[in-house]
């Protein structure tokens, strides 16, 4: 079935070359991003209002186990008229939530920026240039004339069947598909994935879990206050 | 908020640790991804091509499945709360299978 023999130089020089550059670039780009970025600090106060809203949180799932004068008391410890936590918090006047008006929050911001666009660009380029014009390998199911753009970027051959990958096509096949396994080797927690901060930039997330706690505070404070309780034992 | 009610009545003497079910899903994870590993590097080394190979990733994938359930000894619903847990980050799976398939494949068969 193979109607096109390829040099097996490509393979060790093309082929190869570019899984392994892929992967060690997510290896050094993960320990990189270690190195550089800031360990967040964390004021005392976002830790107590995170751990409160977890407590309301699991009180409102699981309170069911509870009898109730001891629901009620928890409850009334939270949304209690002036004392409780959570009608404290929820008005507590607003803090300056501009990203502008932090200086070092603007810095990681540009950080993390950096840190998704300099390997985009300069290691794509670099593989682009390196390793331009070759036909790498073919993908062992058939597809449709469709994939030919996607897998044959760079060349530009209409008579070439659509099972043929191309070298710089392959790169983001193993950029894209590299993920779980860097999962495996660096933990779940790792940094080394573009593809990620790509759909982070494309779907407009604003990196900002902190964005405003008093609508968490507000919700959360409302669902207990309409939490019926129900004995489950 | 009447759905999350009603999902309470539901199962209403189930009470998980979010904690345990999220270590419990990265296992489940860790797994899936070695599974699928180990099917594509298979498929590419044998030589499969077309379905042939997506056959053996499910196959691949039944059979941990079926793994699953001895470890968990039958009680699949005391460690997570869905049932339909073994078919855990298929997708992920799959795009691993894919590209270690081709690779391996490209590596053995084609040159």
């Amino acid at each position: 079935m193979t109607d096109l023999l390829l040099d097996p130089a490509i393979r060790t020089w093309v082929f190869l070359p570019i899984v392994v550059i892929t992967f060690l670039i997510g290896v050094l780009r993960h320990y990189i991003s270690l190195l550089w970025m800031n360990k967040k600090k964390i004021d005392l106060e976002n830790i107590a209002d995170g751990q409160y809203l977890l407590r309301a949180r699991l009180l409102r799932e699981n309170g069911r186990f509870l009898p109730k004068s001891s629901f009620n008391s928890r409850r009334q410890y939270l949304v209690a008229e002036e004392t409780g936590y959570l009608s404290k918090a929820m008005n507590r006047p607003a803090k300056a939530a501009n990203p502008m008006a932090d200086p070092t929050q603007m810095t990681e911001m540009l950080k993390g920026n950096m840190m998704n666009m300099i390997p985009m660009i300069v290691v794509g380029g670099w593989i682009n240039w390196t390793f331009s014009g070759f036909v790498t390998t073919r993908v062992p199911f058939p597809l449709t004339l469709k994939f030919k753009a996607m897998l044959q970027r760079g060349v530009d051959l209409v008579s070439l069947d659509s099972a043929w990958v191309s070298s710089a096509s392959w790169y983001f096949l193993c950029m894209f598909g590299l993920r779980s396994i860097y999962t495996l080797v660096l933990g779940s927690e790792n940094a080394a994935d573009q593809s990620k901060g790509m759909e982070d930039q494309m779907t407009g997330v604003a990196t900002n879990p902190q964005a405003d706690p008093k609508a968490a505070f507000k919700a959360e404070w409302e669902a207990l206050q309409v939490q019926q309780h129900q004995f489950a034992l | 908020m009447s759905e999350s009610a009603s999902k309470s009545d539901k199962k209403s003497d189930e009470c998980y640790n979010a904690t345990a079910i999220t270590s419990n899903a990265e296992s489940l994870e860790f797994g899936r991804t070695c599974q699928s590993c180990a099917a594509g590097i298979a498929a590419g080394i044998l030589g499969l091509t077309g379905f042939n190979g997506f056959i053996l990733f499910f196959l691949s994938v039944g059979v941990q499945a079926l793994f699953w359930n001895i470890k968990a000894q039958g009680n699949w619903l005391n460690y997570f709360p869905e049932r339909n847990s073994f078919t855990w980050s298929i997708g992920n799976g799959l795009f691993t299978f894919v590209l270690l398939w081709v690779f391996f494949y490209g590596m053995v068969h084609v040159y």
